[in-house]
């Protein structure tokens, strides 16, 4: 059985019912509207970016249910990407973005989770100044704030 | 449309940025604390969420203000300033210094932790000037004897006529401070106290420890080096405990009293019971696996029979075992470290009383020389 998707610039997506329903998002709309083959909007994602996450549920289709895992250490987390996922995440950051907005109105956790852990790999390392850099961020601190913040915040020891 | 929408980047969508942040660690998370106002708001709770005093950068702390003030001075300020402002952020913390446990009890602030860890007082800085002056003023004050007898102070009553030094004020202060800490975080799940060293001049009392435990009603996890309690007691107290070591060995090797160990009906809650200087007797072995069903990992000096105790050995291990009767043991790995050293008495007792009843159980057996190379 196939659906299909419609993106924000109109473009049709015919998918397996599967691979669709790895978003929790179709999942329901389909559940709620029960036996139809009218065509699902999908007017926050554009054809660009709905081509990669299609690609992204067809690889996965048969993977189980996530089970969430409660870890307070943060270093046992980031550093599990599969190979595939990590070669898949290879984008601009632009793209990489909209991957994660869509895996987050999709609601596609997986998606989400791989999504966010490389975005978390670009910040590792870096200063706050790298950091405002590499996401376009205005320092909007006084520069008294910054003073204190700097010495409430700046103790932990390089290892 | 929110994806095409240049002017809100993702550095900009809470949702988002909390999973992200979910995967960084504290030092990564300091970084972006300093970022911009809405970054700062958003990972400020992440960030503070583990203290370690022990990756405190003096240099970093220390700036332009050692230059008039000591060091000390300049530090106790930053504990007490940051614990005001973020101890309720802290869910897990480890703590080398007095300085620190005084911060976190004197702010109040710190009473949702879910781990503390406070690490071997003979290493801890001792920075506490006024300990002398605070307990002579007790001592003189018309509450003194009231003061005596709460809880957090009445252990102190046996040592008031000894002399003190000042060290050993110190530490039954920060004893005290310590425990101050553990009864203002009910939530509990792990507790690390790594202190015996504390114990040695102002014991703290027995009863007062399981009173303490007792009201950490979600504790799983316990290393309690601070002094010998009653197994029986302390599991009675601790319905939920799945983890107990008690590393106390200031005192030496010794053969576990079995008071302390024998156990007089079932505590399913237990997987794990470290009693790393403790020699059981194949008695007090399985009584062990008799009343702890669930055990799954034991570890002991080692199982040795006393010398007086050949018969009463064959007669306790065949009615432990009568009693287990068809149920499996559980025990998966038993590990025993021989600090005491090897004897023909505990390879007759470990072929005899304890491998043939256990098919199902690893054993590691540490011997002298593997011991230290």
């Amino acid at each position: 059985m196939t659906v299909i998707l419609v993106s924000s610039d109109n473009q049709d997506f015919k998918v397996d019912k599967e691979v669709a329903e790895r978003s929790i998002l179709i999942k329901n709309m389909l559940e709620d509207v029960g036996e139809s083959d009218s065509p699902i909007p999908l007017p926050n994602v554009t054809s660009a970016v709905l081509t990669k996450v299609i690609e992204y549920c067809e690889h996965h289709r048969n993977d189980p249910v996530q089970v969430p895992e409660e870890t307070d250490d943060p270093r046992k987390r980031s550093n599990d990407i599969e190979e595939w996922d990590m070669k898949f995440m290879q984008v601009d950051q632009e793209m990489l973005f909209e991957i994660i907005l869509a895996a987050n109105y999709l609601d596609i956790k997986p998606l989400l989770d791989v999504g966010c852990k490389t975005v978390a790999n670009i910040i590792k390392g870096k200063t706050p100044e790298e950091i405002r850099k590499a996401f376009n961020i205005v320092n909007d601190f006084t520069p008294e704030e910054e003073a204190q913040i700097k010495k409430e915040n700046e103790w932990a020891e390089d290892r | 449309m929110i994806s095409n929408n240049q002017k809100t980047p993702l550095a900009y969508f809470p949702e988002i940025l909390i999973i992200i942040g979910s995967h960084l660690d504290r030092h990564d998370l300091l970084s972006c604390i300093q970022v911009c106002r809405f970054w700062n708001q958003l990972f400020t709770p992440f960030a503070w969420r583990i203290f370690d005093d022990e990756h405190i950068s003096k240099l970093a702390i220390h700036t332009e203000e050692s230059a008039i003030q000591s060091p000390k001075k300049v530090l106790k300020a930053w504990l007490r300033d940051v614990f005001s402002k973020h101890g309720h952020h802290i869910r897990h913390l480890t703590t080398h210094w007095d300085s620190t446990v005084r911060a976190a009890v004197t702010t109040g602030s710190c009473t949702r932790l879910t781990s503390l860890t406070v690490i071997d007082a003979s290493k801890m800085r001792i920075m506490d000037d006024h300990a002398e002056e605070v307990l002579t003023r007790y001592q003189r004050s018309e509450e003194y004897s009231n003061h005596m007898l709460s809880p957090l102070l009445k252990d102190f009553i046996p040592s008031v006529g000894e002399p003190c030094s000042k060290d050993s004020i110190k530490l039954w202060m920060t004893t005290q401070r310590c425990w101050h800490l553990i009864l203002s975080n009910p939530l509990l799940e792990s507790l690390y106290l790594d202190c015996y060293a504390w114990n040695r001049y102002h014991p703290i009392q027995e009863q007062f420890m399981y009173d303490t435990f007792a009201s950490l009603t979600n504790l799983t996890r316990l290393r309690n080096d601070f002094r010998i309690l009653k197994l029986q007691t302390l599991l009675e107290v601790l319905p939920n405990l799945r983890h107990y070591t008690c590393a106390y060995f200031h005192c030496g090797f010794r053969r576990t009293k079995s008071e302390n160990l024998l156990l007089s009906r079932t505590f399913p809650q237990l997987a794990s019971l470290e009693l790393i200087y403790d020699q059981a007797t194949p008695t007090i072995f399985y009584n062990i696996l008799e009343f702890l069903p669930n055990l799954e990992e034991l570890i002991l000096d080692q199982v040795c029979r006393s010398s007086d105790e050949t018969s009463s050995s064959e007669d306790a291990v065949a009615g432990a075992l009568a009693r287990i009767g068809d149920r499996p043991i559980q025990l998966k790995e038993l590990t025993l470290w021989y600090f005491v050293g090897h004897s023909k008495d505990c390879d007759e007792t470990m072929e005899r009383y304890v491998k043939p009843f256990l098919p199902q159980t690893t054993f590691t057996e540490w011997t002298d020389s593997e011991l230290t190379e």
